[in-house]
């Protein structure tokens, strides 16, 4: 006798007033077909029920809302603007020009934080249109919040965006090192197609940089000796930026290209 | 004539009925009549899932099923109850099916009255409803003697105390009343709570006492008349007890 049903003492058009097992006299909403005496099952909890789903439904709508909500803008070159959400989200891409138009269409970056967006973004911007070298400036950077009491999250993505590029710049740098590396490797093999001469100029000044650097510990993974330079030069990367330092610009060929990203990919994990 | 229709009294009466009737005494059917409307009715009620008065076309269907019963019965088949409670629910569901056979397109046929009605039901369903009735009959006269303490069903579901706490206390306040000769006889007389007594000399809350007035006359009453159904549902009790019944 655990599980008791509530009598029905009384009866009317959509409700009924039923005795309790505990002897509570309660009036209930019904459409089911009652009679006085039958015995009702009270469904408990419905209300909660309902309650509980009313207000997980509106969180998640809340929530979304809130999250595709564009809390400040920041603008990393001239090419394009980045609505940045609460949480430091890019939720909105849009293009100042063609040439933005260009970088946007080859990076996805919705929905990544914006150090990454702000990472992917220079590299594509290098890689796509080697004549707007300059773009990226760290000085270029602003964000503008849509409130001004915002100062908060507006100086996080200014720290974001300049993390972003610091990134940018070492794994082009690493880029530029590697593609160098094959390049030499290549001039070493004499191959003529690898021979580009409008980059003479530029490969000298790099190289003349890498000479420039100090030595420092020995690596040993590879025979070639280049290569070893190379891989000293970036750990001392690592440890100091170089700030006046840019990245080169990079007029590959296809085969080297293809190496050179598998390359920066390897890097960018070492990096992390 | 008050009897509960689940009792043996209640049988024999029916069963007499019908031997009566057997040897052709009609007027013995009269008596049995309106003893058994209301069961007819229920069960024509239940089987339809809808409120069936006695103007309705499945009353008068009832009613034959019910002359068709008494001739047919035999002592060995059981309770005539139940039997009657077999032949009027078949006689019920196959009008149904000829109504829906004739005019396949109304709206009886969109209703969803077919699919519960074919359902096999055992006798637990005919001893349903005889509880069901035994209860109404409790309930009805609850509620007259609830009226003339100008009480209604609809007032103590207002007033009806919500926590379980406050509610068994009502409850024995109520018990008191009802085990206690001058408390009662002052209620009855007077209809209304002897407040002051009970304050005085039993130390009751008045609070508790005046705000959930209606609530102890009405258990009060459901103790002193000993009704079986109802008085299981309002006696106090704690949670430990609720376990143990």
């Amino acid at each position: 006798m655990s599980a008791r049903k509530a009598v029905v003492v009384e009866v009317g058009k959509g409700w009924a007033i039923v005795l309790e097992p505990d002897g509570e006299y309660k009036k209930v909403m019904t459409s089911a077909y009652l009679e006085v005496g039958d015995s009702y099952q009270l469904k408990s909890g419905t209300k909660f029920k309902y309650l509980t789903a009313a207000a997980l439904f509106l969180t998640i709508l809340l929530g979304s809302i809130d999250y595709y909500t564009v809390q400040a803008y920041a603008e990393v070159s001239s090419l394009v603007e980045l609505g940045v959400n609460r949480w430091g989200r890019v939720i909105s891409v849009q293009a100042k020009d063609k040439e933005g138009q260009i970088v946007l269409d080859t990076v996805k970056i919705r929905n990544d934080r914006l150090e990454t967006a702000v990472e992917k973004v220079s590299q594509a911007i290098k890689e796509e249109s080697p004549q707007m070298k300059g773009a990226i400036q760290t000085d270029s950077r602003s964000v503008k919040s849509k409130n001004k009491s915002n100062r908060n999250l507006e100086e996080k993505m200014l720290k974001e965006i300049d993390k972003g590029l610091e990134r940018a710049n070492k794994s082009n740098n690493i880029k530029n090192k590697v593609i160098k590396n094959n390049r030499n490797k290549a001039i070493n093999q004499s191959l003529p197609q690898f021979r580009n001469p409008s980059n003479n100029e530029e490969m000298a000044e790099s190289d003349a940089a890498i000479n420039e650097e100090p030595e420092g510990q020995k690596q040993e993974k590879k025979p070639d000796h280049k290569q070893e330079r190379v891989n000293q030069d970036d750990q001392l990367e690592k440890h100091k930026d170089i700030p006046g330092k840019k990245s080169k610009t990079d007029a590959v060929p296809p085969k080297a290209k293809q190496e050179k990203d598998a390359n920066s990919k390897k890097n960018n994990s070492n990096d992390r | 004539m008050y009897s509960a229709c689940n009792t043996v009294e209640y049988d024999n009466l029916i069963n007499q009925a019908w031997r009566d009737y057997q040897n052709g005494a009609n007027s013995a059917l009269d008596d049995i009549y309106v003893v058994l409307m209301p069961f007819c009715l229920r069960v024509s009620s239940k089987t339809c899932n809808r409120y069936i008065s006695e103007q309705d076309e499945e009353a008068g269907i009832a009613r034959m099923a019910f002359l068709e019963a008494l001739e047919k019965y035999d002592i060995e088949q059981g309770r005539f109850l139940l039997f009657l409670g077999n032949v009027i629910r078949n006689r019920i569901i196959d009008y149904k099916r000829k109504e829906k056979k004739r005019n396949l397109l109304t709206f009886s046929f969109l209703t969803r009255e077919g699919s519960d009605m074919a359902e096999a039901v055992d006798n637990s369903f005919f001893e349903g409803i005889m509880d069901d009735l035994a209860r109404k009959q409790e309930i009805e006269k609850l509620n007259k003697l609830l009226l003339e303490f100008n009480i209604g069903f609809k007032d103590l579901a207002g007033v009806s105390p919500r926590q379980a706490k406050t509610r068994v206390n009502a409850q024995k306040i109520a018990m008191l009343i009802a085990e206690n000769e001058e408390l009662k006889s002052y209620l009855m007389e007077k209809k209304m709570l002897p407040m002051k007594e009970l304050e005085a000399r039993w130390q009751v809350n008045r609070k508790i006492a005046d705000r959930y007035r209606k609530f102890i006359i009405a258990t009060t009453l459901i103790y002193l008349y000993e009704f079986p159904y109802l008085k299981s549902y309002v006696l106090p009790m704690t949670r430990g007890d609720e376990n143990v019944c």
